[in-house]
């Protein structure tokens, strides 16, 4: 039921923020906010499939690949969001010690979550994360030195720290047992309340 | 035995004689709703191989397996056409994507009638709408890559099979919605129209958009 609940708000604060991204629009079009729109749809469309499977079905009508591929997509919509607005290629060479916490991390957690399993699956969504913490260290290390002019990410580089980290205490929350696996969701509605952050943040990069 | 390929024939075979007489406009879209079924044909053999190799039943097959086959084949012959053939404008590639959707959803329905009969008109109006309009919302979600994000190598690759990920998903609600009874199935068959009337009118809000700075521009 709480599965339900959580969900249930997530997908509302999504509706909200798409409503709010189209809105924007109207005033300024860009490719950042089509990326935005497809990011939040990405997640929307999991989190419903997911809330019929366990409507309809209590969870098991079968291996549920389909939301899993979902939620990668958004990871991969937000990659994408986050290199329309600078411009350069995904993979760079770093700037500062700082960015190899991406690797390091995301690696030694894929590594713990793969002891329970799903071992493609991990692999993916380390690669996607360790890309996205990567690429928004760099620009947020670029803006702190000076070694950029075009600073309008910078709170979009945060929102997407803010969403992957709470994307890891979510999933090794879903690793623990009662009733340190009520914390999954804790974080999940705090990760719902993340979303909203990413309003303001796709603005202020778009319209600088 | 569902005679799937006799149906095939028969709808294919008037199309095809269309094909070789009718100009080149035509022609090119009468070629895709014929790949369309041609690709609902192949989908359903692909299909039941999966379900049959995973152990599902037809319900899970129907949510889990089919939605990811059909999406996935109905993108090939468009992806086909555009690298062999490379349209200079990405309409074209846009229209073939929907012709094929029409010509799957058409051969579907045709095959959902020989199997489950055609009496009862209402139901078959709701869901012969209903699954086509499922069927071209999946193919206007997947042109929103071709149209906004062709310029890019990686934005086209990555955000294309984002929006093949997408229209997977939609199609898999819809199958799970259209699966139950009652009020829900009926439920499932109005959001791919719901879905495509707002497509509809943000689609030529864009282009109306576009043609006012087209006319901008040349002023």
């Amino acid at each position: 039921m709480i599965d339900i609940i959580s969900e249930t708000i997530q997908m509302a604060v999504i509706c909200i923020c798409e409503i709010a991204a189209i809105y924007d629009s109207r005033s300024v079009r860009s490719r950042m906010r089509l990326l935005y729109g497809l990011f939040l749809l990405s997640f929307f469309l999991g989190d419903l499939w997911w809330i019929l499977d366990l409507v309809f079905y209590g969870g098991e009508s079968g291996y549920s690949l389909i939301p899993y591929i979902n939620w990668k997509v958004a990871l991969l919509f937000l990659i994408l969001m986050m290199q329309q607005y600078h411009g350069q290629p995904v993979f760079r060479k770093p700037v500062s010690w700082a960015q190899w916490i991406a690797p390091v991390f995301c690696g030694g957690m894929c590594a713990y979550y793969m002891t329970m399993g799903a071992y493609f699956d991990n692999a993916l969504t380390a690669v996607l994360m360790s890309i996205i913490i990567w690429n928004a260290i760099h620009r947020l290390v670029e803006i702190r030195k000076g070694l950029t002019e075009r600073k309008g990410d910078k709170l979009l580089c945060i929102a997407a720290l803010v969403y992957c980290a709470l994307e890891y205490a979510m999933w090794t929350a879903s690793c623990m047992y009662y009733p340190l696996y009520n914390l999954y969701y804790v974080f999940d509605f705090m990760l719902s309340a993340c979303f909203i952050i990413f309003v303001p943040a796709i603005r202020k990069a778009v319209e600088g | 035995m569902n005679y799937v390929e006799n149906i095939y024939v028969c709808l294919a075979a008037p199309i095809f004689i269309a094909i070789l007489a009718v100009g080149r406009n035509p022609r090119r879209a009468m070629t895709f709703i014929l790949g369309g079924m041609t690709v609902c044909l192949l989908s359903s053999y692909i299909s039941t191989f999966l379900a049959g190799v995973s152990g599902a039943d037809a319900e899970a097959a129907a949510i889990n397996i089919s939605p990811i086959v059909e999406e996935i084949m109905k993108f090939l012959p468009v992806l086909f056409y555009m690298v062999v053939f490379e349209p200079e404008e990405k309409g074209k590639a846009v229209g073939a994507l929907l012709m094929i959707a029409i010509g799957f959803a058409t051969f579907e329905n045709v095959c959902y009638l020989t199997q489950n009969g055609a009496g009862h008109l209402l139901f078959l109006t709701v869901r012969g709408f209903g699954t086509g309009t499922m069927h071209v919302v999946c193919g206007m979600l997947v042109s929103t890559g071709l149209l906004f994000m062709w310029e890019q190598r990686w934005l086209r690759a990555f955000g294309i099979m984002g929006l093949l990920s997408l229209a997977i998903t939609y199609h898999g609600i819809y199958n799970m919605m259209v699966s139950q009874q009652g009020v829900v199935a009926y439920v499932g068959y109005g959001i791919p129209i719901v879905s495509a009337l707002i497509l509809l009118v943000q689609k030529n809000k864009m282009f109306r958009a576009q043609r006012r700075q087209t006319v901008n521009k040349t002023d």
